[in-house]
């Protein structure tokens, strides 16, 4: 053991003395103090010695440790009597500029907000908690149909009661609540039953718009979309409009980019398909109309849905899908 | 599912499309292409298959669908079932009628049971299914070409007296072919004897008849059944099998005849086997197509672009469809083979498929047109709030809504009677309570950042908390604040409140870990002020670059510069920032500057983060040229 009391003890105290705040003195109190601090790798290092070196050097440490603690709680005093009655610093600290950070999925919903704003539409929003009714059965999936397979479901009381497995149940509400005309678009997270691993969640964040009004029609859809991928990945990104079931919506549509990996070529990110699945859209299904008491002879609506979670991902550049709703995501103080 | 290209070939001889072409196309009308792969010499398409499309789960829906798309004859072969009349009838009975479709069976013997011919066995290994015999093999060769599920029974251990019946609890186990062990409920259908029960049925058949390569006797069967009640059985019984996946679909009563035709004649064939019965077809009702009033004009409004009313005829007429056309619309009868197709809407939807959604233009979307603003006021006060509180140097965090109970504590602001709502089936099980506080998601943030040495910042959360009050669920947003200084919390709560000129609510925070948090219910506040912007402003941060997935603490060293004459610090910054990879550099300050006799010494800390110490010393040395 190479341990020289003195020497460590007069780096400590300069090092504990210049500490200024409460959270760097407790970051050097678990570095020296704490389960795996320094002391204690010092303790289990004795451990091998024959007992009588053993003694000796087991005293010199907790001598050490005592007064590392003195010194801690000392300028712990200091530290706490500094911030109740602020004084001027002798040095001022030179660093960026300060603001805070919004979170990436607010940023990507902000983002699409706006082009949707200026389009006329308006935001909505609905309850996470949700009736099997207004989750299923007014988007057309009545029990025990095998679309229910597409979306495992966590039950709050099955099986009426649940938490909503996608946004299309704020357009169940939305129907059911408005009077047409309207535009309206809504972010919202939605809850499935899955394992978390790296690029799967049970809670990820979903994007759905809603338009009913009297002359809709596939090719407002499609430009709308189109305007969207356009202003989300620039004019050159390829996008594929190709028909797609969705119980809630006929005709419908599937949402697919081009790989940005391969170019279209197929690798492991697209599964060999070449494209990127972004989401889902359709007119509205006249059953979802009637069930919400808009007459489908005469007005028309489209909804599309988009998954919020790879978007900000990719955009961000974000690896782990956990790292959006836990703790390792963090803001780098801004640049001057 | 996966279509051998060279096996379509046969049902479409005229096909010139190349594979990759093939799946292009049949992706665009809503079969998914997953991918081609390319497996002993032949090239095959995995498609994706939806639920309202069971006639797609095997090579004669598929065919059917180019046919139409490339204008192509589709190969029918015809099987005739010949010389039964002067055979004995099979004594099976139905005794769930309202559960059975359509059932034919057929009893064969002297049966020369042997392994499959090597086509036979390449073709199901290429369906990722094993060989067993070359009775089993063909049953299951007829599924993937048709979709259609059947089975064979060992006529020498089942019998012939074979009843389809709802089990009423006389038999409480079952042993499926592979010999798992099922525990059966009553009310679900079965095939069996006076004595046991063969096969659950339209799901798995029983070990106890299950043909092998001795069987000399069989009685082959093809049944649908009601799709809901198989799903339903198959759930109960948890039990999820290749053909209780087809089955719970809508498959085509009127494919049994074409589809049993052609197993029986490649058993005959392959197994030299002899019919040995009359066939027996249970068939109560045959399903009536229903007629569907269709507006031509309507394809094209719903498309958005013109549709020629040729081409809508064309299309129609090829998928099967009987067209009488009347004098504003025509009335059509689709083909039974398609049970998705039920309304005008469905019908548009086809037209439109096969005219190709790649022609609708994507240059025009909806007009700006300005409608009256429904969005809920609340959804402007969050915007408002999550912008105010940026500007007050504060960060937003997102937590999960599901939480630990050890985690679970409750709203200040919510009353004792309230009570935590638990989920009852999350897989996630150490996660099954919603969160009645965003406090507890903050004070986790806090220890996280202090884990990773994240220096302290303020932050918050806005997001919905759940909680049950006399029998209901209920849920509202939430607003909570995490901030080290008192002081500065209570200062910036009251500048939020000025900013959004909300009144008479009191601020009171709660001490967790020599930090302060408060917590409020928003639409309380909204009730509180009595203005709040009309638009969703954005806040613009320029916060691209800034955002990090931190994977390791924070490191910091400090570096001591001496200059000869004066600097203004930013500037120092700013040029060792240069210095340093943008991608290490988590933060560069000037904590102290020393004046001597001669010089100036400036101390700089630099903070690196997803690295190691080595590497973060390496740089930190390079950029203040360090010994």
């Amino acid at each position: 053991m190479n341990f020289a009391k003195e020497k460590t003890l007069k780096k400590y105290r300069k090092i504990i003395r210049n500490i200024r705040t409460a959270e760097e003195l407790e970051n050097i109190r678990v570095d020296l103090l704490g389960r795996k601090g320094f002391i204690n790798k010092l303790f289990s290092e004795i451990n091998q010695l024959s007992p009588s070196k053993k003694k000796q050097k087991g005293k010199k440490i907790n001598k050490f440790k005592g007064e590392i603690t003195e010194l801690i709680k000392s300028q712990q005093k200091k530290v706490k009597k500094s911030a109740s009655k602020p004084k001027e610093r002798k040095t001022k600290i030179y660093r960026q500029q300060k603001i805070g950070h919004l979170h990436p999925i607010t940023l990507t919903s902000q983002e699409i907000n706006k082009l949707f704003h200026s389009l006329g539409f308006s935001i909505y929003t609905g309850p996470e908690i949700e009736t099997d009714e207004y989750c299923f059965r007014r988007l057309n999936v009545p029990l025990n149909h095998p679309a229910r397979d597409l979306q495992d479901t966590i039950y709050i009381q099955k099986p009426n009661f649940l938490l909503r497995t996608q946004a299309s149940s704020i357009e169940s509400h939305l129907l059911a609540n408005e009077k047409p005309p309207f535009k309206a678009a809504f972010p919202g997270r939605v809850y499935r039953n899955e394992s978390v691993n790296k690029s799967n969640h049970f809670i990820f964040h979903n994007y759905q718009g809603v338009v009913v009004d009297r002359h809709i029609s596939l090719k407002d859809l499609i430009g709308t979309l189109s305007l969207l991928f356009k202003k989300l990945y620039g004019p050159g990104v390829p996008v594929r409009y190709r028909c797609k079931y969705y119980p809630e919506v006929e005709p419908g549509l599937g949402l697919d980019l081009q790989c940005f990996n391969c170019h279209g070529k197929g690798c492991s990110l697209c599964k060999g398909a070449g494209w990127i699945e972004m989401g889902g859209a359709g007119i509205i299904h006249p059953k979802v109309m009637k069930m919400a008491n808009i007459d489908p002879q005469q007005w028309h609506g489209f909804a599309f849905g988009l998954g919020l979670d790879r978007w900000t991902m990719a955009k961000y550049n974000i690896n782990d899908i956990r790292t959006l709703l836990g703790g390792n995501l963090a803001y780098k103080p801004n640049q001057p | 599912m996966k279509i051998i290209y060279s096996q379509l070939k046969k049902l479409l001889p005229q096909l010139e499309k190349t594979p990759q072409e093939v799946a292009c196309d049949l992706t665009m009308i809503g079969h998914f292409s997953e991918g081609i792969e390319k497996k002993q010499d032949e090239t095959i398409i995995n498609l994706e298959i939806r639920q309202n499309r069971g006639d797609c789960l095997g090579y004669w829906g598929i065919a059917k669908e180019l046919a139409v798309l490339y204008d192509l004859s589709l190969s029918s072969p015809s099987f005739t079932l010949t010389g039964e009349d002067s055979l004995p009838l099979l004594p099976i009975k139905v005794a769930a009628e309202k559960k059975v479709k359509r059932l034919m069976a057929i009893k064969l013997n002297k049966i020369k049971n042997k392994p499959s011919p090597t086509w036979l066995k390449k073709f199901l290994n290429l369906h990722d299914i094993n060989s067993i015999n070359c009775l089993v093999d063909l049953t299951n060769y007829i599924m993937i070409w048709y979709g259609m599920p059947n089975h064979a029974f060992d006529a020498q251990k089942s019998g012939d007296d074979l009843i389809w019946q709802t089990n009423r609890g006389k038999f409480k186990k079952f042993i499926s072919f592979d010999g798992s062990e099922i525990k059966l409920v009553p009310g679900t259908l079965q095939v069996n004897n006076q004595n046991e029960i063969l096969s659950l049925a339209g799901i798995v058949g029983g070990k106890n008849s299950g043909v092998q390569l001795k069987t000399q006797a069989s009685i082959v069967e093809m049944a649908l059944y009601n799709p809901t009640r198989v799903r339903k059985d198959s759930q109960k019984l948890n039990v999820k099998t290749e053909a209780s996946h087809r089955l719970e679909k809508h498959l085509d009563v009127n494919l049994i005849p074409l589809a049993f035709s052609h197993l029986i004649t490649l058993i005959q064939k392959h197994c030299q086997a002899k019919i040995a019965s009359q066939l027996y077809d249970y068939f109560p009702s045959p399903r009536q197509s229903q007629s569907i009033s269709f507006h031509v004009e309507k394809s094209s409004q719903y498309a958005g672009i013109n549709i020629p009313e040729k081409f809508t005829k064309k299309t129609l007429k090829k998928l099967d469809c009987q067209i009488e056309e009347k004098e504003n619309y025509w009335e059509i009868i689709p083909p039974s083979l398609r049970a998705d197709l039920n309304l005008e809407e469905d019908l548009i939807e086809e037209v439109i498929r096969f005219f190709g959604y790649q022609k609708i233009p994507t240059d025009q979307p909806i007009s700006n047109k300005i409608l009256p603003d429904i969005t809920p006021p609340i959804l402007y006060l969050i915007e408002s709030t999550k912008n105010a509180l940026i500007n007050l140097d504060y960060d937003e965090i997102l937590s999960w809504p599901l939480i630990k109970k050890t985690n679970l504590v409750k709203a200040p602001y919510l009353s004792s009677e309230t009570q935590a709502i638990n989920t009852q089936n999350n897989i996630n099980n150490h996660y099954p309570v919603l969160r009645q506080s965003l406090i507890s998601s903050l004070i986790k943030q806090k220890n996280r950042y202090q884990k990773l040495k994240v220096q302290n910042r303020g932050f918050f959360e806005i997001g919905k908390i759940f909680y049950q009050k006399e029998g209901h669920y209920l849920e509202n947003y939430s607003l909570a604040v995490c901030q080290q200084s008192r002081e500065k919390l209570k200062k910036d709560i009251q500048a939020l409140f000025l900013d959004l000129q909300i009144k008479g609510v009191e601020i009171k925070h709660i001490k967790k870990n020599n930090n302060y948090f408060i917590e409020f219910n928003l639409e309380t506040l909204l009730k509180k002020t009595d203005s709040i912007p009309q638009i969703i402003r954005r806040q613009k941060t320029g916060q691209k670059n800034t955002i990090v997935e931190l994977k390791k603490q924070i490191i910091n060293f400090d570096a001591n510069i001496l200059l000869d004459k004066k600097e203004k610090p930013l500037v120092l910054i700013k040029k060792y920032q240069q210095k340093i990879p943008a991608d290490l550099l988590w933060k560069l300050e000037i904590i102290d500057i020393f004046k001597s006799k001669r010089q100036y010494k400036y101390t700089f800390r630099a903070y690196y983060y997803n690295c190691s110490t080595q590497k973060a010393k390496k740089v930190h040395q390079i950029a203040f040229k360090l010994d």
